[in-house]
């Protein structure tokens, strides 16, 4: 065993310490920055954040350099989501089209495809939404029902698509459709890219229980997408989306273990500042021991991603062991947020103005880990991929 | 950044693996039940011939001069045959303890521990549990040039067949951790009178020890007068390691029993398997024990390391492994269901082996405290 980095990942991490210093605003992640309050002014600041890392040479991290990437080593990339995340630096607005558009148009797109997208997916130009899930297709994407119909050089798409996450700001989308309603439903499915402009696309934003509305539903009503814009083969979207899934998508669990240390530790500061009866809620027993127990998760949750990535950087596939990390990480984070209302006390029950503590970050964050158990595949999905493809038990 | 065993680490495994297989199946810890001591000599000949007695042990002394990665995973195969036997106080404890005695004390003792011949154990928990030198039943006072000790210890393994036992003493003022003696009784020792318990794991073989006056010659006080605290922690880390390593070894055992019946047990026309209420239960118990063993790992490489950070790391790993393992091991009768209720099925020595683990060498909720105390510390 050995936790050492080598003299040239040292030499990573800190060389991108600084620039981390030098290009985020002055004062940011100090107490009492002034973030921004609405969501237009925090997609503005991301979008410029998205051309700042571009310009540094760190957008595409783990994609190829002959596609204007970073071609970073999996520790690299580790060690990039550390930091970003230990500088608390804004999530990149393109980072959904970076991690899963990306390397899908690499390994299945055409050489036109990918002279037209990749360029402006890196410089953050283009801002791309998702849209897989639908009101009827959650869990079971498979049997999503937007169709795609083929009329001459276009496909007409009419459907719904929902949780298009940032729909109202993107410039594109990139979906599944069904293309074959007889087929096998893991076989008509076609991977698919619309310009949010196209005539007959409209979005309505949904409010999310936090009170953000970046949630959105997306409608199409006879949209003519041009079939240049297929990604694949018709009808083989299924395979294009399962087989593309980038090895960043596994370090990415890396950057949430780091951001939940930063928070985690923001939260022991709060135990000993906070005071009941006279003495720092840090001194209660049962909140040490609930503490400790968090503290010691977070540790079981960093030593196990190590562990998957020696496994990963002796060649062996992330696998469905990535379903054990998300499992364990959202779930975690909503205990972690449990205690922090239980440290707060009372104050736990003002989440705006004055008067909240730490302007109502614990709150916000309190609201916003229900979502984790949900996305990317709900808990009760990963337990199934974990039942199933890890111990073998029968569908 | 490499974050696992070498490749003759595995092998060490395998070979452990292959002879508690052969040697201590549970229908050989059954009829173990049956006799006076609970241990079988031959086997810990076997486990000695294996080399396990001997890795943490110098090669002066007779031993191989490892590390105690070396041993962790034998120590995980262990835990997973629910072996009755003192080998973490005799292959971890003694000879990290005993780092600390003199030249002369180590060729008395070491040999014989690497050699399979000496049965080594530990008296240190108190009636408090082991959270703090407050905890330890023992008081010490010196007597013209010998030592004369009085107390009570509970929950020692194996005391009664041990050669051996370290035995952790406060002085008569004493109260903090510097003022900690360890020492060493032996087999014979006049004064020192032993009471056999019945215990929760009858696997475990547990006596509470009685000290009257026991009279010492100054050659068994290990190290310095008052100064036991850093071998003894030392010690208490190594130990609380090894335990959950076991942790993880029985759970592993207990997950794959459960996993193994959910998918050959049919009800409703369907393996019991394919229903979520099972599935998930099977998917829970795996992320607990796999992400327990990343922490009982990292606090094995920890304190071979002799990293600063290896009490913190022993005390999560100690309180994270053994409640995993108390929870999957139930979790596991719950799927067998009315079988796994049995005593003729195996389940219950895994139930009651994890309840031992977790209340060994101090609590988990003290094991928690220590890690409060460190974090909330920074």
């Amino acid at each position: 065993m050995d936790f050492t980095f080598t003299p040239a990942e040292e030499h990573f991490r800190l060389e991108l310490r600084r620039w981390l210093e030098n290009h985020l605003p002055a004062g940011w992640g100090a107490p009492g920055y002034q973030y921004p309050k609405t969501y237009d002014a925090w997609v503005a600041l991301r979008r410029q954040w998205d051309r700042t890392l571009h310009a540094g040479g760190y957008a595409g991290l783990s994609w190829p350099k002959a596609y204007g990437g970073r071609g970073a080593t999996l520790v690299e990339q580790v060690i990039y989501y550390e930091e970003v995340a230990r500088a608390r630096a804004p999530e990149e607005l393109g980072r959904n089209a970076k991690l899963l558009l990306g390397p899908t148009i690499i390994h299945h797109g055409t050489e036109e495809q990918k002279t037209r997208f990749l360029p402006r997916i890196l410089s953050g130009e283009d801002i791309w939404c998702q849209g897989f899930s639908e009101p009827d297709a959650g869990s079971d994407l498979a049997s999503l029902a937007t169709r795609a119909v083929c009329d001459g050089d276009d496909l007409v798409v009419t459907g719904q698509k929902v949780w298009t996450s940032n729909a109202t700001v993107s410039d594109w989308i990139f979906m599944l459709v069904r293309t074959d309603a007889n087929a096998p439903k893991h076989q008509g499915i076609t991977f698919l890219l619309a310009d949010m402009r196209t005539p007959g696309i409209t979005v309505r934003p949904i409010i999310q229980m936090t009170g953000s509305p970046e949630f959105c539903e997306t409608f199409f009503d006879g949209a003519r997408v041009p079939r240049s814009n297929v990604i694949g083969k018709v009808n083989e979207g299924w395979q294009v989306t399962s087989t593309a899934l980038s090895h960043e998508r596994g370090t990415m669990a890396f950057h949430r273990h780091a951001m939940m240390r930063v928070e985690f530790d923001e939260l022991l500061d709060l135990a000993r500042r906070l005071r009941r009866g006279g003495r720092p809620v840090a001194d209660d027993p049962l909140l040490r021991q609930r503490l400790a127990q968090c503290h010691a998760e977070l540790e079981l949750l960093r030593w196990t991603l190590y562990r998957n990535l020696t496994l990963q950087l002796r060649g062996k596939p992330a696998g469905a062991e990535g379903s054990i990390v998300k499992l364990y990480w959202s779930e975690l984070y909503q205990r972690i947020n449990d205690l922090a209302l239980e440290i707060l006390g009372p104050a736990s029950q003002i989440a705006d103005g004055a008067l909240a503590e730490e302007g109502g970050r614990w709150q916000f964050r309190f609201l916003k880990s229900r979502g984790d158990s949900i996305h990317s595949g709900t808990n009760q999905i990963q337990r199934n991929i974990i039942g199933e493809r890890l111990l073998g038990l029968p569908r | 950044m490499y974050f696992d065993f070498s490749e003759e680490q595995y092998l060490a495994r395998d070979s452990a693996r292959a002879f508690l297989a052969e040697r201590m199946p549970t229908t050989r810890l059954r009829q173990l039940l049956e006799t006076d001591t609970g241990f079988d000599r031959d086997v810990w000949k076997g486990l000695a011939a294996l080399g396990w007695t001997g890795v943490l042990v110098p090669e002066e002394h007779g031993g191989l001069g490892l590390g105690f990665l070396d041993l962790a995973l034998p120590l995980e195969e262990s835990g997973g045959a629910l072996l009755p036997a003192p080998l973490v106080e005799t292959a971890v404890m003694a000879p990290v303890a005993l780092r600390a005695a003199s030249p002369a004390q180590q060729a008395r003792w070491l040999p014989g521990i690497a050699g399979g011949d000496l049965l080594a154990t530990v008296a240190l928990t108190g009636a408090e549990g082991l959270a703090s030198p407050a905890g330890i039943g023992v008081r010490a006072r010196p007597d013209d040039g010998e030592w004369i000790l009085d107390g009570q210890v509970l929950l020692v393994p194996f005391g009664e067949i041990a050669d051996l036992v370290l035995v952790a003493a406060r002085s008569e003022s004493g109260s903090g951790t510097d003022e900690v003696s360890l020492f060493v009784v032996e087999a014979g020792d006049r004064g020192a009178s032993w009471q056999p318990l019945a215990g929760l794991d009858p696997t475990v073989r547990l006596s509470a020890m009685t000290l009257q006056s026991l009279r010492l010659p100054a050659d068994r006080l290990v190290g310095e007068p008052g100064r036991g605290g850093g071998p003894l922690r030392r010690a208490l880390e190594a130990g609380a390691t090894s335990l959950a390593l076991q942790a993880v070894g029985g759970a592993s055992r207990a997950l794959a029993m459960a996993v193994e019946y959910a998918k050959v047990r049919h009800q409703f026309g369907k393996p019991i398997g394919s229903f979520q209420a099972i599935k998930h239960a099977c998917a829970d118990m795996l992320v607990q024990c796999e992400t327990t063993r990343s922490g009982a790992y990292y606090a094995a490489w920890a304190v071979d390391a002799d990293d600063a950070d290896a009490g913190a790391a022993a005390a999560m790993a100690k309180a994270t492994c053994t409640e995993m393992f108390r929870s999957v091991s139930g979790a596991a009768i719950q799927i067998h269901g009315g079988i796994g209720f049995t005593w003729e099925h195996d389940l219950h020595f895994y139930f009651k082996r994890a309840t031992y683990l977790a209340f060994a060498l101090g609590t988990p909720s003290q094991h928690r405290e220590v890690v409060a105390a460190a974090c909330l510390a920074r």
